[in-house]
């Protein structure tokens, strides 16, 4: 039963038409916008004031690299030129490898710092305190630093930290690179003294969460300090040199 | 069972051919039986113009608000995102030619202490402490742990789910990928990368406030911590560590990913060397 | 036609105003554009085809936009929102596609 339908003939065919192109139109600009709107990547989605501080970072990063470049550049001047080639290629090596062995922890060294110590409270002071501890010391630019404590036997043992030192929970203290050490602990950290005090004392930090477990912090900067303990240079088993 | 399938075909033709709503049909039969009234035509006028006025106050709304999610404080932040991949990408590509030069600069000095007693000597401590300081790319076998922040809740329009966490509790943090990286140091790792970077004495592992940043270079969840050592003893203690205990209870809690894989061969970059501005050996020699 | 000009002044004041929509409902907005399109070009076939009703045009855009954002925050709530939307984006797709065409074949052809 279908009704009579009367066409309607709309005389202004042309606006008809263009109403519908205009709505055509905006909805394939307003689907253009909405899709546009939902593609992102990581770094965008990442707020302002931490893209500032990326930055920031990254910057320092490139500094630091150009850096680097630059110091290889002119060691591969020293060692290219001619006369006594074997003579600076030696002078180069060894004080390379001194550099290395103050970074490796394989030889002594001393420099301005920083001496921290951490005295416990009610709470017993944790792995994870003093990981984060080394790790703000790292981000402040401690170029060598030694954790020392109470240990067996009334000695003191001091580790000298170097890139692979972990903590762990141990008996009433905290194990460092499996030395058993008590509280009250000593870090010394060789650095920049003032940057490495102001990165201790932000809010959350080191001093703030010692404190909060009951401890007090003391730190004292110094014009020159001196890690003896060494650690062992061992040879990788089962990483090798790839190309 | 005709009934039925009729009723089944129904539907879906009625999706696929009937596309105008059957009421109008309805409504001009009504018409034709039962004319409306002139204050009904007005009534209806009046709503119908309401009705398309609303629709185009909806349409220009949902517009403006689709571009607004781009408003200058975003166009900024976008250009400073731009920036960022730019400046990490600059910083790969010196990094790169750093290495290079160091590579070069080793062969040439080798060459040059080659022959001489303290030449070699001095050569063989160098190499031995580019390895202990990281400055050498390693391969062998070992574990690759992956932890990435939990999913966000899907876009109901989408259906995609964003990486990003709203709450605390799903977000990793760079502490959580320090005690990661502590424990399987802890395991016997002997050489240690987070998405690329290879950890060195000096490499700081911090946070931007939500972003993680690895020796100064943003790294993106989710995060692949690669350690290099005797696999299946490795995954023996870090996983009765504190910390993958802490993660296993996290994935259930948060939602947070986190997966433990043994690998035979894992290959982690030289790191960056490190210039020493503070510190000074013994020797004296700097 | 008054509906064209409605529909201007709507856009305009959509423009203007720019009100803010309620962060809850932010996400139903694509939904209820595309619910209320599929109204709009019924509305307008049925014009075309002599059977316009008032009652029946602003009735079927209500329900259509409030059906539709429903119909995603249930499945929201049940966790199948992205297919349900999807579902439902495709329905009303094909209706205003063969709508459109009805309206082509009209303003083409006759």
């Amino acid at each position: 039963m279908r009704p009579a339908r009367a066409a309607v003939r709309w005389r202004p065919r042309a606006r008809a038409g263009m109403l519908i192109g205009a709505l055509c139109g905006l909805l394939g600009f307003a689907l253009a916008v909405q899709v546009r709107s939902t593609q992102g990547s990581a770094l965008e989605s990442a707020r302002q004031e931490d893209l500032v501080r990326i930055l920031d970072d990254l910057s320092a990063r490139e500094d630091r690299l150009r850096g680097e470049i630059a110091d290889q550049q002119s060691a591969q001047a020293e060692i290219s030129s001619g006369s006594n080639r074997s003579g600076a290629a030696l002078q180069q090596a060894r004080k390379r490898a001194d550099e290395l062995g103050v970074l490796a922890g394989t030889v002594a060294v001393h420099g301005p710092g920083v001496v921290i110590t951490l005295r416990e409270g009610s709470q017993r002071l944790t792995a994870d305190l003093l990981l984060d501890a080394l790790e703000e010391l790292r981000g402040a630019g401690a170029e060598a630093v030694s954790f020392a404590g109470d240990g067996i036997n009334g000695r003191s043992p001091e580790v000298r930290v170097g890139a692979s030192t972990w903590f762990a929970d141990r008996g009433g203290g905290v194990a460092v690179d499996g030395t058993s050490l008590t509280a009250p602990y000593k870090i010394t950290a060789i650095g920049d003294g003032p940057t490495i005090t102001a990165a201790l004392n932000i809010p959350g930090g080191v001093n703030d969460t010692v404190r909060q477990a009951g401890g007090s912090v003391q730190a004292e900067q110094r014009g020159d300090v001196t890690i003896t303990s060494l650690r062992p240079l061992k040879r990788p088993q089962y990483a090798r040199p790839v190309k | 069972m005709e009934p039925q399938r009729r009723a089944a075909s129904g539907l879906l033709t009625e999706i696929l051919e009937q596309h105008l709503d059957p009421a109008y049909e309805v409504a001009v039969r009504r018409r034709e039986s039962d004319p409306p009234s002139p204050r009904e035509l007005r009534v209806g006028a009046l709503a119908r113009s309401l009705v398309v006025l609303v629709i185009g106050a909806l349409l220009s709304t949902a517009f403006t608000r689709a571009s607004a999610e781009a408003p200058e404080v975003a166009r900024t932040r976008t250009a400073l995102a731009a920036d960022a991949r730019e400046q990490a990408a600059l910083t790969d590509s010196l990094h790169r030619q750093a290495v290079l030069l160091r590579d070069r600069l080793s062969a040439e000095r080798a060459s040059a202490l080659a022959g001489s007693a303290a030449g070699d000597q001095a050569q063989a401590r160098l190499a031995r402490l580019e390895v202990a300081t990281g400055l050498v790319p390693l391969g062998g076998p070992g574990l690759v742990v992956t932890v990435g922040d939990a999913n966000g809740p899907p876009d109901p329009v989408t259906g995609d789910a964003p990486p990003s966490a709203p709450n605390d509790g799903g977000k990793v943090r760079d502490r959580d990928i320090a005690q990661i990286v502590n424990a399987l140091w802890a395991s016997g790792a002997e050489a240690i990368s987070v998405d690329g970077q290879r950890l060195s004495p000096t490499s700081t592992i911090r946070a931007a406030g939500e972003a993680i940043l690895v020796d100064f270079r943003p790294v993106s969840s989710p995060y692949e911590v690669r350690a290099i050592g005797h696999a299946s003893r490795m995954q023996a203690i870090f996983a009765d560590s504190a910390v993958a205990r802490a993660f296993a209870t996290f994935v259930q809690l948060y939602g947070i990913r986190f997966t433990v894989q043994r690998a035979s061969t894992i290959t982690v970059p030289g790191a960056a060397a490190t210039r020493l501005r503070f510190a000074v050996s013994q020797n004296g020699s700097r | 036609m008054i509906a064209a000009a409605a529909l201007i002044l709507g856009l305009v004041i959509g423009l203007v105003l720019q009100p803010t929509v309620p962060l809850a409902l932010q996400p139903y907005l694509p939904i209820a554009v595309v619910a209320a399109l599929d109204a709009v070009f019924g509305g307008l076939r049925a014009n075309l085809d002599g059977i316009f009703d008032d009652r029946v045009f602003v009735i079927s855009f209500v329900s259509n936009v409030l059906v539709a954002a429903m119909i995603v925050f249930l499945g929201d709530q049940l966790g199948v929102g992205g297919q349900l939307s999807t579902g439902v984006v495709v329905v009303l797709g094909i209706r205003i596609f063969g709508n459109v065409a009805a309206i082509r074949r009209h303003l083409f052809r006759a």
